[in-house]
């Protein structure tokens, strides 16, 4: 551990523990919603404005970005580590080999998702969301979240800490309306959008057509510079 | 082979600011020939090794494999690599570690669990194929980053500080192994970046020292081959102790250099 740097931020250098941690904010703010909540996150008879509703959104968003941490490996400890150098020395096309990761861990995520799911409706949980709605609402999320995690990763060392801490601040930022939100809405994916979409599928009803697009579109964008950077950048020695 | 024309490296953009790393370089590695990168700490090996491979795009100048362009040459055909460190994703098992580089090589599924076993077994960690790499000794961590090169045999390889961290007798099996690949490909151009003059002298058949950037001798396959002679020249431009460098600059201190060079 470096001299001086607290254990928890020493613990964040790692991919696993930044995944970890992000997992665990995600967890954080499920709990205290668990006992006999719906398949929104509240309890019976709570009254829930619209912070409270984001920072529902928000449990499933943390989980996923931990996990697309943990699985993407595009992050600057493993281009700091040298350990692409082994892999690219094989014929290989490096922006496809990246985007194959980055999909394959996209499609685990959601059918991990949609497994759990799949097994609370079959134990009786009556709050389990639709499996396949979980499975849709987590390849949209996924896909807008991990473009920005691929992109960041691409151009910052670290940069997946960065968008972990974007998407924190995120909702509070945004619904104060101010000029600092507004231009952090400007580069994050449509947050509030994606969480109503989120809840309509999750409800078992089909997105809007223009969030989906805004979605897609934003998914790919990012993703697309991302793998351009990639492309381009130089690979030093660990 | 591998041709460097006039090529040169820098670091940093910020005019004033940039280190250069490599400066004016001119060298021409023939196939079939094992060509030794000697010199003392920031005296530009590794960033050769990086701007052969295209790790790394030259400030100016260019750089040819074969006709091609690094990136297209290792594309096209692939290349051999082992880093100083060679550092694995930690919960691999050993197995897989190279069973998945196998399938990048462009190896069948059984072609690739054969070449394993017979690269596990020539370095000596045939009983540690199922050991996850985080539980493997630093000297047997490189001992598989050897393994790794022997999955396919390419016709350009490319060593930097590949003795790091071994012990004898995983320095007599790199050495075994290079010869080895050089006996199933003839025509590789092998590069070695090193300095442990030894080991260079053993395998190498002809040097090049490099000195902050430029190429300051050329010591041809007899002289070559005598560790006496390389370290005579390395110290001469400073060796691992910067004392040559600090004479020749009139005794000032040598620059601190960050990395092994």
């Amino acid at each position: 551990m470096t001299p001086g740097i607290p254990a928890a931020l020493s613990f964040a250098r790692d991919r696993a523990g930044r995944a970890a941690l992000l997992a665990a904010a995600g967890a954080a703010l499920l709990v205290p919603r668990a006992p006999g909540a719906g398949a929104e996150g509240f309890r019976a008879g709570l009254e829930a404005g619209p912070g409270s509703g984001i920072l529902a959104g928000l449990w499933g968003v943390l989980l996923l970005a931990g996990v697309l941490v943990l699985w993407q490996g595009v992050v600057a400890s493993d281009v700091e580590s040298g350990r692409f150098r082994t892999t690219f020395v094989r014929p290989v096309w490096r922006p496809g080999l990246f985007l194959s990761r980055h999909v394959a861990a996209l499609l685990l995520l959601a059918a991990a998702a949609a497994a759990v799911a799949g097994a609370l409706r079959l134990a009786g949980a009556g709050a389990a969301p639709d499996p396949a709605g979980l499975l849709l609402a987590s390849l949209l999320t996924g896909w807008a979240l991990g473009g920005l995690l691929l992109l960041l990763s691409a151009l910052l060392d670290r940069g997946d800490v960065l968008a972990a801490v974007a998407l924190f601040l995120a909702p509070g930022v945004l619904e104060q309306g101010t000029a600092a939100g507004r231009l952090l809405s400007a580069g994050l994916p449509p947050m509030l959008p994606l969480a109503e979409a989120r809840r309509a599928l999750l409800a078992g009803a089909g997105p809007d057509g223009d969030v989906l697009a805004a979605a897609i579109l934003y998914g790919a964008a990012a993703t697309g510079l991302a793998l351009l950077r990639l492309h381009l950048r130089e690979y030093r020695a660990g | 082979m591998i041709d460097f024309q006039a090529v040169s490296k820098r670091y940093g953009r910020l005019p004033g600011r940039g280190k250069s790393a490599v400066r004016g370089l001119d060298l021409r590695i023939r196939s079939g020939e094992c060509v030794a990168l000697v010199g003392p700490n920031g005296a530009g090996k590794s960033t050769v090794v990086g701007l052969a491979l295209g790790f790394l795009r030259p400030s100016e100048g260019t750089v040819r494999i074969g006709g091609l362009g690094p990136r297209e040459y290792v594309r096209s055909h692939g290349a051999g690599y082992l880093p100083e460190r060679f550092s694995p994703r930690g919960g691999l098992r050993a197995d897989r570690v190279l069973g998945r580089l196998a399938r990048l090589d462009g190896l069948d599924r059984g072609e690739a669990r054969r070449r394993v076993r017979e690269a596990l077994d020539r370095v000596g960690l045939a009983g540690s194929r199922r050991r996850r790499a985080r539980d493997l000794s630093r000297g047997e961590r490189q001992r598989l980053g050897v393994a790794q090169l022997l999955l396919r045999p390419r016709g350009v390889v490319l060593l930097d500080e590949p003795w790091g961290g071994l012990d004898p007798e995983g320095k007599a099996r790199l050495r075994e192994a290079l010869v080895g690949l050089r006996g199933e490909r003839p025509g590789a151009a092998v590069v070695v970046a090193s300095h442990d003059l030894d080991q260079v002298a053993r395998v190498a058949d002809r040097a090049v020292v490099l000195d902050r950037g430029r190429v300051v001798d050329r010591l041809s396959s007899g002289a070559g081959r005598d560790a006496g002679t390389l370290e005579r020249r390395v110290l001469e431009c400073g060796g691992s102790t910067g004392r040559g460098r600090a004479e020749r600059d009139g005794g000032r201190p040598p620059p601190r250099a960050r990395g092994s060079g």
